[in-house]
């Protein structure tokens, strides 16, 4: 073992190691897999240690677990009564009701209730009696690997088709005609083009049974598995294409790097190396021959798609579009997509903080945001927000519903006019939060940046999600955030902060500066809240609401 | 390899919707549930976190396990999902890599994660190695793994220097990676 290798793991260990330590230790292992092995052995010896040194309160570990559970089965009847409920109150339209009408209606609410105290007594009974049937339904809980990139004019044969950003599951994906993009979470992308059979295995393999695809795996993706009904394919840090026919035959071509890729089914069992440049079919019999590589390359498919902005697609917009000056609160009309204008907060919903100096108007600035981006009208208005405690709120026309399956992309564009910096920790906090205006102060989501300008995603009740990193100072970034919203099982929030160097590309980013664990909502959220804290006045503009990325994205467009 | 008769009438009980039996399912089977995501977790992911997320998802499909099968197997596989999602939103998180796990390392951890989950043996061997290490030298690694204290303060304790007690723990965990493999040596013979 090399000295260098022994001075580069022990400040891993002990979190020591910047950017450039790691590339060298990265470099090292890389290299050598005896060493790699051995690292490996050694992590897990080290945390080891801790496991077995460390005091740990068993019991406190059995308490949490069992409150969570608990929790969840509070939750679940307090679902259950609350559906009922709402049923209940549909039943009598106000105005609507007289005599008999009145006689059954409420008979058929006090049905309800005790049907749902009777289900709330069973439910609750059956969670404290050691004895009795399952208390609950099956879980719809699933394991997701891909996300899908990029679609264009897809028909699939499913009816579940896959759109833009939604996340996949172990699945079939069948693919009629058109084109799609899916990116795998261990890294590879791969395009599937006319009709295709895919089905996705893990975050690293799938299973081409028909069809045309292209996969890029370069460096991270090292490794993706692509078997077919003759072969099995394994990029070696590459890119490569490989097509299955409808008896099964399968050519694969390497357009780059290479592959390693045997016949299955046959008794000869070792893997060969097909490098750059070369295509070859394998038959149902696994009888390898040369063929000419003739594939086009991923990114010739994107540049023939031409993937461009999809802002009809938006749910709302706010480009700030007023002349400069100053603008009334009711006048705030402009923009697609709101039930309302912008207003302060209400009474009733100035608990967080009690107090706030918002104007009863906004100020509107023109050309003061640095736009770097591709964003029409982006030099045009902005909203100022003053320091202070400034809170505006607009009520969204198409509430985000985190009860139901579903993908919500937002993006914002920020000026930030001065970095603060002194030793008094200055409490600079911007933040854009959607809440509910049935339960203000309940279950919400909001992005932004605290005293630390790190990126933070917050979760309501006090749960933050922040990155490590520090946003770019003094200049215009754009935030994206991505909410991936689920009827059942986790719900997953992703937030990206762009600096004015940084160019979007066609799709959503493969990293995320926060992306968030265990969060599980269920709100109606209806409202957006602008709150701007601290004593420098910081510029917004831009804010999009929309199902892709594309819909809020402003990415750079081929002139053709 | 099938449950015990004990284990399997607790989990009967579970199914009834009994939560002081799951309790005391978690209770025997935390330890080595959560020594196993622990020796896999790569830095930046919480285990323990993962480990609670492993029962919390073993209560919701306890319907999916059958009795008479073996229970921990079960309950390892789904640990394994749970911390395969975790590395998968560590490596989702930007410069990842770069800054915090080299990737041949992050690969190498994945490539552990998808074998077998179970009990690590590894953990019993280096209990037993712990017992042969001389008690200054169990001081350090007291102070290092069941303090966490900081080196600086590791060294100021021990009238050392920084340096110094980095080597130290480098040749201690040397030492015992070396009695480790002689036990999982004497193991195959």
């Amino acid at each position: 073992m090399s000295q260098q290798f022994e001075e580069l793991w022990t400040r891993f260990l002990e979190g020591e190691l910047n950017e450039e330590g790691l590339a060298s230790l990265q470099d090292l292992l890389a290299s050598d897999s005896d060493l790699l092995r051995h690292a490996g052995d050694l992590y897990e010896e080290h945390r080891l240690l801790g496991f077995a040194l460390q005091p740990f309160d068993d019991q406190q570990f059995v308490d949490d677990t069992v409150s969570i559970v608990e929790n969840d089965s509070r939750q679940f009847v307090g679902d259950v009564l609350s559906e009922l409920r709402g049923r209940s109150g549909k039943l009598v339209p106000q105005g609507m009701t007289r005599g008999w009408q009145q006689s059954f209606l409420a008979f058929a609410l006090a049905v309800s209730i005790l049907f749902a105290g009777g289900l709330a007594w069973f439910f609750v009974s059956r969670a404290n009696q050691p004895t009795g049937g399952n208390l609950y339904t099956q879980s719809t809980e699933q394991h997701y690997i891909a996300t899908v990139l990029l679609e264009d004019n897809c028909i699939w044969r499913a009816s579940n088709s896959p759109s833009e950003g939604r996340r996949l599951s172990s699945q079939m994906l069948d693919l009629e005609s058109g084109l799609a993009v899916i990116r795998f979470d261990g890294g590879a992308e791969l395009v599937m083009t006319g009709e295709t059979s895919l089905l996705l295995h893990s975050a690293g393999s799938a299973e081409l049974l028909l069809g045309d695809v292209v996969v890029r795996a370069e460096e991270e993706a090292e490794g993706f598995t692509l078997t077919t009904p003759t072969s099995e394919v394994i990029d070696l840090g590459t890119e490569f294409a490989v097509k299955v026919n409808r008896i099964g035959d399968t050519e694969v071509h390497v357009l780059d790097g290479e592959v390693s890729y045997r016949s299955i089914d046959t008794e000869d069992e070792l893997a060969k190396i097909l490098p750059a440049g070369e295509g070859i079919a394998i038959n149902k019999s696994g009888r390898p021959r040369a063929v000419p590589m003739n594939s086009p390359r991923f990114q010739e498919f994107i540049r023939r798609v031409n993937p461009r902005s999809r802002s009809d697609l938006l749910t709302a917009y706010e480009g700030f579009n007023y002349s400069p000056g100053i603008l009334p609160l009711r006048d705030s009309v402009v923009g697609t997509g709101w039930a309302g204008p912008w207003r302060k907060r209400l009474p009733k919903e100035r608990k967080f903080p009690a107090t706030g100096s918002s104007p009863d108007y906004f100020e509107i600035v023109h050309g003061e945001m640095n736009v770097t981006w591709p964003v029409p009208g982006g030099r045009l208005g902005s909203l100022k927000l003053p320091g202070g405690g400034v809170y505006y709120l607009r009520p969204m026309a198409d509430p985000i519903r985190l009860n139901q399956d579903g993908v919500v992309f937002f993006s914002l564009m920020v000026r930030e006019t001065e970095r603060r910096t002194d030793r008094d920790r200055p409490r600079e906090r911007l933040r854009l939060t959607l809440r509910s205006s049935d339960d203000f102060d309940g279950q919400s989501i909001s992005f932004g940046h605290g005293p630390g300008y790190r990126p933070t995603v917050r979760t309501g009740a006090g749960i933050s999600h922040t990155s490590p990193l520090v946003l770019p100072a003094e200049q215009t970034t754009l935030w994206i955030g991505k909410i991936v919203a689920r009827q059942s099982g986790e719900d997953e929030i992703y937030f990206r902060v762009y600096g004015e160097m940084d160019v979007l590309d066609y799709a959503e980013p493969a990293t995320w500066h926060v992306v968030t664990r265990d969060v599980e909502l269920d709100a109606n959220l209806d409202l957006i809240l602008l709150s701007s804290e601290g004593k420098t006045a910081r510029l917004v503009d831009e804010l999009r609401i929309g199902p892709t990325w594309r819909s809020v994205a402003p990415i750079l467009e081929n002139a053709e | 390899m099938a449950t015990s008769p004990i284990l399997d009438e607790m989990i009967r009980r579970v199914v009834g919707g009994d939560l002081e039996a799951f309790a005391e399912i978690i209770r025997v089977c935390q330890r080595p549930v959560r020594a196993w995501i622990v020796s896999r977790c790569p830095p930046g992911g919480d285990a323990d976190d993962v480990a609670q997320q492993t029962f919390v998802a073993a209560f919701k499909r306890i319907d999916d396990y059958q009795i008479g099968t073996d229970f921990r197997a079960w309950l390892f596989t789904i640990a394994r999902y749970q911390l395969m999602a975790e590395c998968t939103r560590l490596k989702r998180m930007a410069d990842y890599h770069s800054r915090y796990l080299p990737h041949a390392l992050s690969q190498e951890l994945d490539r552990r994660t998808e074998g077998v989950a179970e009990s690590p043996t590894r953990l019993t061997h280096l209990r037993e190695c712990l017992q042969s290490v001389e008690s200054n030298a169990r001081e350090i690694l007291d102070l290092r793994y069941g303090k966490e204290l900081p080196l600086a303060e590791i060294a100021e304790r021990s009238n050392r220097s920084v340096a110094a007690i980095k080597k130290h723990l480098f040749v201690l965990r040397q030492k015992l990676h070396d009695c480790v493999e002689k036990k999982f040596a004497g193991e195959a013979v």
